[in-house]
């Protein structure tokens, strides 16, 4: 049996987790920046941005069919948005069809801004990670942990993240840097610049 | 098909581009799906991969136009695709072997038996029948 101050203790974290969920874009929202975005990256040369709700609904329903990842991360948002609402089950299978779909596991804590692209899915991101609007996010990523420290790293604006590459521990990457296939980050990042290698070092500004 | 699910999955991937190349509706699409649960192979409609491919397990990422010679060994977790705003990826060449996640990405070319060590990241030509290892991949012998 748990004691009184375990007991407490729990709450306290489960607060802390659920002040962490609240902090979760609306749905709608998201998907269609995630739309624009994955527009973008996919060079289809339409400007989703100044076309009707309707249409871009219609694209990221297309994108929904044409790409596993937009589905899983579709998925993933509807499962957070659900999250916010505590709403029981369905988060749990919404996240098993992102994994069954496209490979992605995502964790909770996870604060995805909207309007970011994952390209293929096979992309694992855990702990107090963030990231932020433009991202582009290749196959085979991990951004996850440090033994010991449940901080992940911000990600900035626009940067692309190549396929392959390890982000872990809790770091900064400056906005539109570039982590180059393969990479191993573990020291932060500054703004606009690229960086390769185990473990990353600056090969170059953009 | 039985013992080996890449090899499933390359087969649904074999009778999509066959129904692409008829210009069959949603079934491709489906085939795709299909092969994504199956063995994680994720391969793009630009793809051109001659016949006589082996993939070792599936895990793999293909996307853009490119090509991939018969013979050629994909192991798992790689990836062959895109630079930023070029959509012509690369060229691979006759029995090609590429070892545990490598990546190759850009509009490169790979010689005819050239070896790509695991883990290494390609973004310059390689020649034929040479090995080719690291991050950014040189060549260490032949």
């Amino acid at each position: 049996m748990a004691t009184t101050e375990e007991r407490a203790k729990l709450k306290e974290t489960q607060a802390q987790v659920q002040a962490r969920i609240e902090l979760q874009p609306g749905f709608f929202h998201a998907v269609s920046e995630d739309t624009h975005c994955a527009s973008f990256h996919r060079g289809e040369f339409f400007d989703t941005r100044s076309a009707s709700p309707w249409y871009v609904a219609y694209r990221a329903l297309r994108l929904m069919w044409v790409s596993d990842g937009f589905f899983a991360q579709a998925c993933y948002r509807a499962r957070m948005s659900m999250k916010v609402k505590r709403i029981p089950v369905l988060p749990r299978l919404l996240h098993k069809i992102s994994m069954i779909t496209a490979q992605m596991s995502i964790d909770e804590l996870v604060l995805m801004h909207p309007g970011v692209f994952i390209a293929h899915g096979q992309v694992v991101i855990g702990g107090v990670t963030e990231i932020k609007s433009g991202c582009f996010i290749a196959p085979w990523v991990s951004i996850g942990l440090q033994a010991g420290n449940v901080f992940g790293p911000t990600i900035g604006h626009g940067v692309f993240v190549g396929s392959g590459a390890k982000l872990l521990g809790q770091f900064e990457v400056g906005d539109d840097a570039i982590i180059a296939a393969q990479a191993m980050v573990i020291r932060d990042v500054p703004a606009g610049t690229t960086v390769a290698g185990i473990p990353a070092k600056p090969v170059g500004n953009k | 098909m039985w013992v080996s699910d890449a090899f499933s999955a390359h087969v649904a991937y074999r009778l999509r581009t066959t129904f692409m190349r008829k210009r069959v509706p949603v079934l491709p699409r489906m085939l795709h799906k299909f092969c994504m649960r199956r063995a994680q192979v994720s391969i793009g409609p630009g793809v051109l991969m001659h016949p006589g491919v082996y993939l070792v397990h599936g895990q793999l990422v293909l996307d853009g136009l490119v090509e991939v010679g018969s013979g050629a060994v994909l192991s798992p977790w790689v990836t062959i695709g895109l630079r930023g705003g070029n959509v012509q990826g690369p060229t691979i060449g006759n029995a090609v072997n590429i070892g545990t996640g490598a990546k190759i990405i850009g509009p490169v070319t790979i010689g005819a038996e050239a070896l790509i060590g695991a883990n290494a990241v390609v973004t310059t030509d390689i020649p034929a029948g040479v090995t080719a290892v690291g991050i950014p991949a040189k060549v260490v012998g032949s």
